[in-house]
């Protein structure tokens, strides 16, 4: 069982959505990151058939899914970014109602539409209309209509906005039960949601893939290049401006832990292996002697996490995107993976 | 048929649909009754005085025979005569009332029967001699030769079928008292109301899953494209051919029973003009309304969401659904004749849409289509048309529902 992505391409009036994207999408839950607008939606619109591509060709099993047609569709599930219902159902009418769509057998309708009910924890809600729910179970009652035909390829976009973090959790252990010889695409801007499950990654930039791999692979371009170090409170402006801060806690002496992105050379001066070694594991690291010199500090390098790699590609557009030189100007970063173009803006330079 | 039955209850069970169904037949109770309320006889209002009416004029009830008219002529005459008035309006009420108003019904048509054959203008009852009605029919039937010499000067093909349509008039024509013609542009009225409605109910029928993103969903499911369309298209179909039915069949039944079965065997002749084209009596014309009205009303409905389909929101194409029902009025009072008789053939809403626009005006009408020698009846046009329409919108907008791409 494989979706083939091949070289598929699709603009819109002045923008290139999807641009020559290929990969081969195989059972296992598959991450799909990228900001917004990096071309995620268009791409995943296309696997499921409503929107045609300029160029290239999806095929099932080697067969492209416009021959497929109905055969195709029996075995998909999909949620889009917004999940659009009619105002007037109740999640039993919805749910029925797709149910039919999908083909279900009428006996096995209920049954099935019960057990997801039971799963999502929605059963109580069962005679609501769907227009009064919450935003976290109207998702979830998307999540159960994409499950009705236990789909052999689900995609689904942006499935846990809305959810708690406990229905997040649920709904990953979820998905990996389901994923056993199944292929699941889910795109999410919840790195960790991702992070978690997915078996492989694919990432997406300005309508490219950009990278693709296992959780463990895509971190590793990351790998020496997140940080932690504490600096005094009153000074975090300034390094707000110089460094790409992913992460900041106050510590209780008036110090502000920080975790940020810089190219290893760029990092400010780690401290000395020994002094490292003296600290009990996850403490904040101490500050040096040489706290005087404005571009110092104290820095270790930290285990990179999914999350710093998303952030190192898609720098938000916060003051800290763009660091500056010692003369002031902005410097640029770059990562080359597939030969994608990387960061437009952010790094620093001590 | 699964997926249609549940689309059925989907739209029913949406809250426009039943307060419009709801609406409709409210509305269809008040239309039937009110046309009774602007009777007037003798001082009577309403049912009584239908009822007056149906006394005074109950002797001329029955075929309309050259005799029978002769003999109401002659009596209309004498009563001016005895009273020394030139016309009916001239005699105090209760004179009226006793004596010219019996015959009012039966003598309807012989005034433009004998009008000027150049001018079409009527000599008046009180100038035409009883002798001369010997053959009325013979007479009705030169009456619209020179009428559509005057209406389609330039078109043989129309006066030839014309004369064809008219042979087929029964003869002599049949009069019933006590019916209104008010009753029948009520029933249109009504007609043009359930299109409105049915156009409401249509038209979010494909745009609103667009606008909503329920469509992005459907369409990836098995049944989400052909049957689904279908589904949609059919069961939209459905619901406004029902709702369209019941208000129709329960607006005859009120209106009849309230005028009186009896009344509704009149000749149509006997209501408008004396050389319309329809062999038909009240009840038949009130039911060929009603189903040229669904006809139009389906093949309106099949046009809107053939428009729903292709447009994106669902206020636009609530917009584009009203304007194709109110097309056919503005064509009628604003398009140059020869233009306008073809849009108002080919726009599907035409048979159910306005009162001078509608089936039963145009029926009143001596309207063709004409092309080279070939002409064919407005009304047969438009029948024509609404069939066809409705099956090639169908198609076109389930066509058009599986090709969308946003």
């Amino acid at each position: 069982m494989e979706l083939q992505i091949d070289h598929i391409s699709k603009s819109y009036k002045d923008k290139r959505a999807v641009d020559d994207v290929s990969m081969t999408l195989t059972p296992g839950v598959w991450g799909l990151l990228g900001a917004n607008g990096a071309g995620k939606t268009t791409l995943m619109r296309m696997i499921a058939g409503i929107m045609e591509p300029d160029a290239g060709q999806i095929r099932y099993d080697g067969l492209p899914i416009g021959t497929l047609k109905g055969r195709y569709r029996e075995i998909f599930g999909y949620l889009p970014q917004e999940f659009g219902f009619y105002p007037e159902f109740t999640v039993k009418d919805y749910l029925e109602y797709a149910a039919a769509l999908k083909g279900l057998p009428v006996g096995n309708t209920k049954r099935r539409i019960m057990e997801l009910l039971e799963m999502l924890s929605l059963s109580d809600v069962y005679r609501k209309k769907i227009v009064r729910l919450s935003g976290g179970m109207k998702r979830r009652v998307g999540i159960a209509q994409a499950l009705l035909n236990e789909p052999e390829l689900l995609i689904m976009d942006e499935p846990t906005s809305g959810l708690d973090p406990g229905e997040r959790v649920r709904f990953r252990n979820l998905l990996s039960e389901f994923a056993r010889d199944r292929i699941v695409l889910i795109s999410t801007h919840i790195v960790s949601d991702v992070e978690y499950i997915a078996t492989r990654n694919a990432v997406m930039k300005d309508g490219r893939l950009i990278a693709e791999g296992t959780t463990e692979e895509l971190v590793r371009l990351v790998d020496g290049k997140v940080w932690q170090c504490v600096i005094p409170a009153e000074r975090l402006p300034e390094y707000e401006r110089r460094l790409r801060i992913v992460n900041m806690r106050n510590e209780s002496d008036g110090r502000v832990s920080v975790r940020y992105l810089a190219e290893g050379a760029d990092a400010l001066p780690a401290k000395s292996a020994a002094v490292a070694d003296a600290e009990p594991a996850g403490a904040p690291p101490v500050r040096l002697p040489d706290e005087g010199n404005p571009l110092c500090g104290t820095s270790i390098p930290a285990a990179p996490r999914l999350e710093d790699l998303y952030l190192w590609l898609f720098p938000q557009d916060t003051a800290q995107d763009t660091a500056h030189d010692a003369a002031g100007e902005p410097v640029k970063m770059r990562i080359n993976v597939y030969s994608a173009p990387g960061p437009k803006k952010g790094g620093r330079n001590a | 048929m699964r997926v249609f039955y549940l689309e059925l209850k989907r739209i029913v069970k949406t809250r426009i649909t039943w307060i419009l169904l709801l609406s409709s037949l409210a509305m269809t109770l008040l239309m039937a009754w009110l046309p009774t309320t602007f009777v007037e006889v003798d001082g009577l209002k309403g049912l009584e005085a239908v009822r007056r009416l149906k006394e005074l004029q109950e002797d001329t009830a029955g075929e309309v025979t050259p005799e029978k008219l002769k003999a109401a002529l002659s009596a209309y005459q004498q009563c001016l005569k005895e009273y020394g008035a030139e016309t009916a309006n001239d005699l105090p009420d209760d004179v009226r009332t006793r004596h010219i108003l019996p015959l009012t019904g039966v003598l309807h048509g012989v005034n433009e029967v004998y009008a000027d054959p150049d001018t079409g203008i009527g000599p008046g009852l009180p100038n035409i001699d009883p002798a001369g009605l010997d053959d009325y029919y013979g007479d009705c039937r030169a009456r619209l030769m020179s009428l559509m010499r005057m209406e389609q000067k330039d078109h043989p093909a129309a006066r030839a079928e014309a004369v064809r349509l008219y042979e087929k008039v029964g003869t002599p024509y049949h009069f019933y008292p006590g019916f209104n013609t008010d009753a029948l542009d009520y029933q249109i009225l009504l007609g043009f109301v359930l299109t409105l409605f049915a156009a409401v109910i249509a038209a979010p029928v494909f745009s609103s899953d667009y606008q909503t993103g329920a469509d992005d969903i459907q369409r990836c499911m098995r049944h989400g494209r052909m049957a689904l369309g279908a589904a949609k298209t059919g069961a939209v179909l459905l619901i406004c051919g029902a709702q369209f039915s019941v208000c129709m069949v329960l607006f005859i039944l009120i209106t009849d029973s309230l005028f009186g079965w009896e009344t509704v065997k009149t000749s149509v002749q006997m209501l408008y003009s004396a050389t319309m084209l329809a062999d038909m009596t009240v009840l038949e014309i009130q039911w060929f309304t009603a189903g040229a009205g669904l006809l139009s009303l389906l093949a309106t409905v099949s046009l809107t969401a053939f428009l729903s389909a292709r447009i994106r929101t669902t206020a636009a194409a609530l917009a584009a659904a009203l304007f194709s029902c109110v097309l056919p009025v503005f064509v009628y009072f604003a398009a140059p004749a020869s233009v306008g008789l073809w849009l108002r053939a080919l726009i599907p809403s035409s048979g159910a849409a306005g009162v001078q626009a509608s089936m039963l005006y145009t029926m009143l009408d001596y309207d063709f289509l004409n092309a080279a020698s070939f002409a064919v009846w407005l009304p047969t046009a438009m029948v024509t048309a609404a069939a066809a329409e409705l099956p090639l919108f169908a198609a076109a907008g389930v066509w058009s529902y599986i090709r969308h791409t946003l």
